[in-house]
């Protein structure tokens, strides 16, 4: 254990030294304060506007350095030969695999902790500040909760990262690869409402079911998406939430156990 | 020299970049996706996205005076699009309810609406529209007193949402609860363009009010309908026939009602 402490936690101080990592923690901070701003733009409720930009801006960044995070250092180890350094110990690689994903792990939740700090305040201030008619009440709770579960998205697409790391060299093809993992899985839900709509009674038997086997395959990220719940304060459905925490979990859980299953069996040349 | 080269280039590309046309008009009415695929290029944005087509509405509805045909249907597309993408965010309904019925969208107003009662069940206002159409532009009654009934049960209902309900019966009312039901939108926005275009509509539903009660007197007085709205001048009713905001003239309809040449567009 304590030598997947000490990969993670190397893993974690490297990150934090990676300039982009600064860089789009400021840039991710400024939207979020002036998330008010631009809601001004709009008409009637433009606290739903500011919590819309809020939300989806933390979603950004932590997608941003999970997806290019994971694929990056992993693949900076391989082409820098540092990795020799670590699998020249006795340590298991199965060890550096999850080392590396409780440091990639720690370090986005605390990218994205630090940016819904900074966006639970600019929303206080623009809620207290707010000049509309009916100014609504914001569903504090529940803004916490989406943002435990955006944490739990971004741990299953760093293990999508990793995975696609054990066994590509280049940091672009497994980084286009888990991005193109992420579009299809945040948009199975989108796809499974259009295919049960009017518009699905034209669609041709073949495209349904080989959306039903991608429904299988990918990860369906609007389980873990509790956005729209925290913006409309909509009810909480508690078995539906714990059994997409479990789907999160399981599913990540597969993922860096088929990381690790590769990488052992690869040659590091 | 480099910098300075790139600093001449930087001044010309935006110079450049004032000197091009941008029209608020092509910006705002560029063809809109079908629904489903910006539901799909969103991802996991599609709020943002309501946000954005809102956005693009209002400032297109708050900026023109009149609308062609096109660009009512375009206005009725963009609304649509924004309730689909959000289907919980309550001001594209808003909109619909306010904007489309007085552009002739009713089919379309009411597509948006009924959509709405399936996901915002518990606000007053779409039930609300929805009886304010039927009522206002259809003279449909029974419709409309169902919706205003349905209206009143919900949360923070205007309290004479009842008593509206139950007096649909009574005729020649029409133009009082549609001013009362402007008079309830303008203190719901804040938003100076569109309070402008209420208002205007407000004035001319006003001085239609006031030549309908004028006819009324005249009916009392003279067991019969004057001939024309200058009848009311000359046996000392009225003094003055009011203005249409729209630019038109009001007229009297052979039924009795008071109408604008504008059609209040």
């Amino acid at each position: 254990m304590g030598k997947i402490i000490s990969i993670a936690k190397v893993t974690f101080k490297e990150g934090i030294r990676e300039r982009v990592f600064l860089g789009v923690l400021i840039f991710v901070g400024l939207l979020l304060i002036g998330s008010g701003f631009l809601a001004d733009l709009s008409i009637g409720d433009i606290l739903k506007v500011t919590q819309d930009i809020g939300l989806s801006g933390l979603s950004l960044l932590g997608l941003f350095v999970a997806l290019f995070l994971s694929t990056h250092l992993i693949a900076k180890d391989l082409d820098k030969k540092t990795i020799y350094l670590v699998v020249s110990k006795p340590i298991a690689r199965w060890q550096y695999i999850l080392g590396k994903f409780l440091g990639l792990s720690f370090l986005t939740i605390f990218a994205i902790f630090v940016g819904f700090i900074v966006f639970l305040i600019t929303l206080f201030y623009f809620w207290k500040t707010a000049k509309i008619y009916h100014v609504p009440q914001i569903a504090w709770g529940k803004h916490l909760l989406a943002f435990v579960y955006l944490n739990l998205k971004m741990c299953l697409l760093i293990a999508v990262g990793i995975f696609f790391s054990s066994f590509t060299s280049s940091a672009l093809v497994a980084f286009s690869f888990s991005l193109l993992i992420y579009f299809i899985g945040a948009n199975l839900q989108n796809v499974k409402m259009i295919l049960e709509s009017k518009v699905g009674e034209n669609i041709t038997p073949i495209l349904k079911s080989l959306f039903k086997l991608a429904y299988w395959l990918f990860p369906n990220l609007s389980l873990l998406d509790l956005k729209t719940i925290a913006v409309h304060n909509l009810p909480l459905n508690i078995g539906n939430l714990g059994l997409s925490l479990l789907y999160g979990l399981a599913y990540t859980a597969s993922l860096l156990l088929f990381a690790s299953f590769i990488f052992d069996r690869r040659e590091l040349n | 020299m480099r910098c300075l080269i790139g600093l001449i280039c930087l001044f010309l590309s935006a110079w450049i970049n004032t000197k091009v046309q941008w029209n608020l008009k092509e910006w705002t009415t560029s063809p809109l996706p079908r629904p489903e695929s910006a539901l799909l290029l969103s991802a996991e944005f599609p709020p943002l996205s309501s946000d954005y087509f809102l956005m693009k509405a209002a400032i297109f509805y708050s900026g023109m005076a009149k609308f062609k045909k096109t660009e009512s249907l375009w206005l009725s597309k963009a609304l649509y699009l924004a309730s689909y993408l959000d289907p919980y965010y309550f001001e594209p309904y808003w909109m619909a309810g306010v904007s489309l019925p007085w552009e002739g969208r009713l089919q379309e107003a009411k597509k948006i609406l009924k959509r709405g009662l399936n996901y915002l069940n518990n606000r007053w206002e779409i039930p609300f529209y929805l009886g304010f159409i039927s009522f206002y532009f259809e003279h449909d009654n029974k419709v409309a007193a169902n919706y205003f009934l349905m209206a009143s049960k919900l949360p923070n209902a205007p309290t004479y949402l009842p008593l509206l309900a139950s007096r649909l019966a009574v005729k020649g009312r029409e133009t009082r609860i549609a001013i009362a039901f402007l008079q309830e939108q303008l203190k719901m926005t804040k938003e100076k363009k569109i309070r402008s275009r209420l208002k205007k509509r407000l004035k001319a539903l006003q001085a239609i009010s006031f030549l309908e009660r004028a006819v009324e007197r005249y009916k009392e007085i003279y067991g019969h309908l004057p001939l024309e709205l200058n009848s009311l001048i000359k046996q000392n009713i009225i003094s003055t026939i009011p203005e249409d905001p729209y630019g038109g003239s009001f007229y009297l309809t052979e039924d009795g009602r008071i109408w604008s040449t504008s059609n209040l567009r």
